[in-house]
């Protein structure tokens, strides 16, 4: 947590008790945690908009404000007075449940996520499990839009997406074992502490295999198959409109740019870099919008895998590198 | 004062929730309520200080078994109500279980003598687990490992009766 | 730990209530005109919706969902031996090897089966 001792004491003085000070502040993180989320998606969507122009030798939006900058703001006012379709054979509770069980996860994770030096909302010691747990959680609230809408599209989206998560949640844990090792915690600051080197250059199997199962994670092409346009009409949200539509897009662009802090994090060094210190939340940024950009141009360049492919690719190919670069790192570690 | 008030609250959630599972009549509804309450089991060791244990709720049961079990019954054929009532020496017996299982649970509850651990709570619990596995639990870790293998067997082998 | 409860449980509420409100003031702001064809599942264009989404699937979904949480379980064992490795040395490295053997060859037994195989 930010250093609170003067807080502490300004409670104490008024009488004010620890949990309620802590819950005050978490509200006001939580809000500003929203905001940036909310900052980070539209910056995301106009960038990947502009990217896919530039690779496809278009302009992309050009209209709504100084190189269609503001078009985002329109489509949002758009959604927003978009009429709220409740399918007649939907499972209510489901189908309105399933985007809060998208969403909340995927913004939950920037919990313990460590930005500048002492700069993290809640340093946990398990951090990184944290952070591959709790986004994980997603995949239940996918599975609820699928079987909520009652609508095959839906259904065989919903499943593509779990099984592929389900997946490459192996491999891509494992990756992340190596760093644990050479940084002796699984506390995301202490890991981004050790980092004198980056772990990229200390750890190259480990950061390919977290790369790619990265992709499979948040769905993203090559590894599009849930919400393959041609065949499956976007898959698991096919049946929803309006806000409802909106959050399952927004979670989707969360889990972009979780990806990337967290690949940014794990082995770009995180906050370290020249200058000083007060200049990490800078850096940090950065490392992160050159990730989203190497995540959209792999996603422009690659066409779609098959499902055998993707599940191959996976279990056959990912998770024993994922082990033999444990393997290699113990062995390095004892030899050193 | 505030460990207590969450912890009634999660108590009170998880007594609700477990509720819900049994008396959902929709499979999947079950199994939705099922994930929150394992949510609510791991705010109860993040509340005995065991992060390490609460995070690993939370990946393997939430990420994991659940996701099994929305599987398994995706792999059952779909039957829109089935409304097969139990008969009556079905009935009798569930009780009987039920009311042998609360006896007994009652019973361990007023035996045991709950005390205070005078024990300070570890700091960094990741780091003693795999202390601790490495040095007194050698023998219990590697055969886990044989557990583990035995039960991937196993499901394969059902899995594949099943495929044919 | 009761910090990190706080956090968590207030950061929960607060991410519901944001979609709640967002979601209310839709209801607000959009018109509502429900059709009996507009409320219809969609499905290509027809009107009428044919047989039952909810299909039997295949058994390859239930087993590679076994496999995660048999390496989940396994990563509770990985994860703590990784954050000490530096301290233990030798003895613990064969330890893990043996455990990581152990599982591979399970790993391998699937794989021969053919069931990773995707048909």
């Amino acid at each position: 947590m930010l250093s609170s001792t003067k807080l502490l004491e300004f409670a104490s003085n008024y009488g004010i008790p620890v949990w309620a000070l802590d819950g005050a502040i978490a509200i006001v993180f939580a809000v500003v945690l929203f905001a940036i989320c909310a900052i980070s998606v539209i910056i995301n969507v106009y960038l990947l908009r502009k990217i896919s122009a530039d690779f496809q030798l278009r302009y992309g939006p050009m209209h709504v404000g100084w190189h269609g900058s503001l078009q985002l703001f329109a489509d949002a006012i758009k959604l927003l007075t978009k009429e709220d379709i409740f399918p007649s054979n939907a499972d209510r509770w489901i189908f309105r449940l399933a985007p809060v069980v998208t969403f909340v996860p995927a913004y939950l994770g920037f919990l313990v996520l460590p930005i500048g030096h002492g700069i993290v909302i809640q340093d946990l010691n398990v951090g990184l499990l944290y952070i591959l747990a709790i986004p994980a959680i997603g995949v239940a609230g996918i599975i609820m839009a699928g079987f909520g809408s009652y609508n095959k599209y839906a259904i065989i989206g919903s499943l593509r997406s779990a099984a592929q998560m389900v997946s490459y949640e192996v491999p891509r844990a494992l990756s992340i074992i190596g760093i644990v090792m050479i940084a002796g915690s699984a506390k995301l600051s202490s890991i981004v502490g050790a980092q004198h080197v980056w772990y990229i250059i200390l750890q190259p199997i480990a950061f390919v295999v977290f790369l790619v199962s990265t992709l499979a994670e948040i769905n993203s092409t090559p590894f599009d198959l849930p919400e393959t346009e041609s065949e499956l009409v976007n898959g698991y949200y096919t049946e929803y409109s309006g806000m409802r539509f909106m959050f399952f897009f927004f979670a989707e662009y969360v889990a972009l740019f979780a990806a990337a802090t967290l690949t940014t994090v794990l082995f770009l060094g995180g906050w370290h870099g020249p200058g000083p210190e007060y200049l990490g939340p800078i850096w940090f940024t950065i490392k992160t919008f050159a990730m989203i950009w190497v995540i959209m141009w792999i996603k422009w360049t690659l066409p779609r895998f098959r499902i055998d492919q993707v599940m191959d690719l996976g279990w056959k190919v990912l998770l024993p590198l994922a082990l033999i670069n444990v393997l290699i790192t113990g062995l390095v570690m004892m030899i050193i | 004062m505030i460990e207590q008030v969450i912890f009634f609250a999660l108590a009170a959630v998880a007594i609700i929730s477990a509720i819900a599972v049994v008396l959902s009549r929709n499979l999947f509804h079950a199994v939705m309520i099922l994930g929150g309450f394992l949510l609510t089991i791991a705010g109860f060791y993040f509340l005995l200080n065991a992060d390490f244990v609460g995070i690993m709720q939370v990946f393997v049961y939430v990420g994991g078994v659940i996701v099994v079990m929305l599987f398994g019954i995706m792999l059952t054929p779909h039957e829109a109500n089935i409304t097969n009532a139990a008969k009556l020496q079905q009935k009798l017996g569930t009780y009987i279980a039920v009311a042998a299982l609360i006896g007994l649970l009652a019973m361990i509850f007023i035996r045991t003598t709950f005390i205070t651990s005078p024990a300070e709570p570890v700091k960094d619990t990741v780091s003693l687990a795999g202390k601790l596995f490495m040095t007194n639990y050698v023998l219990p870790f590697e055969v886990i490992s044989v557990l583990l293998l035995a039960a991937l067997v196993g499901a394969i082998i059902v899995a594949r009766k099943e495929e044919h | 730990m009761v910090s990190e409860i706080i956090y968590f449980s207030v950061f929960t509420i607060v991410g519901v209530a944001i979609v709640a409100i967002a979601i209310g003031l839709a209801r607000i702001l959009s018109t509502r005109k429900p059709t009996k064809a507009k409320l219809e599942t969609y499905e290509c264009g027809n009107l009428n919706v044919t047989g039952d989404p909810r299909i039997q699937f295949k058994i390859h979904y239930y087993i590679f969902a076994l496999l995660l949480v048999l390496f989940d379980v396994e990563m509770i064992f990985v994860f703590p031996w990784a954050v000490v490795f530096k301290a233990l040395g030798l003895f613990a490295f064969v330890e893990m090897l043996v455990f990581i053997a152990i599982l591979l060859l399970g790993l391998y037994y699937a794989w021969r089966k053919g069931v990773l195989k995707w048909t």
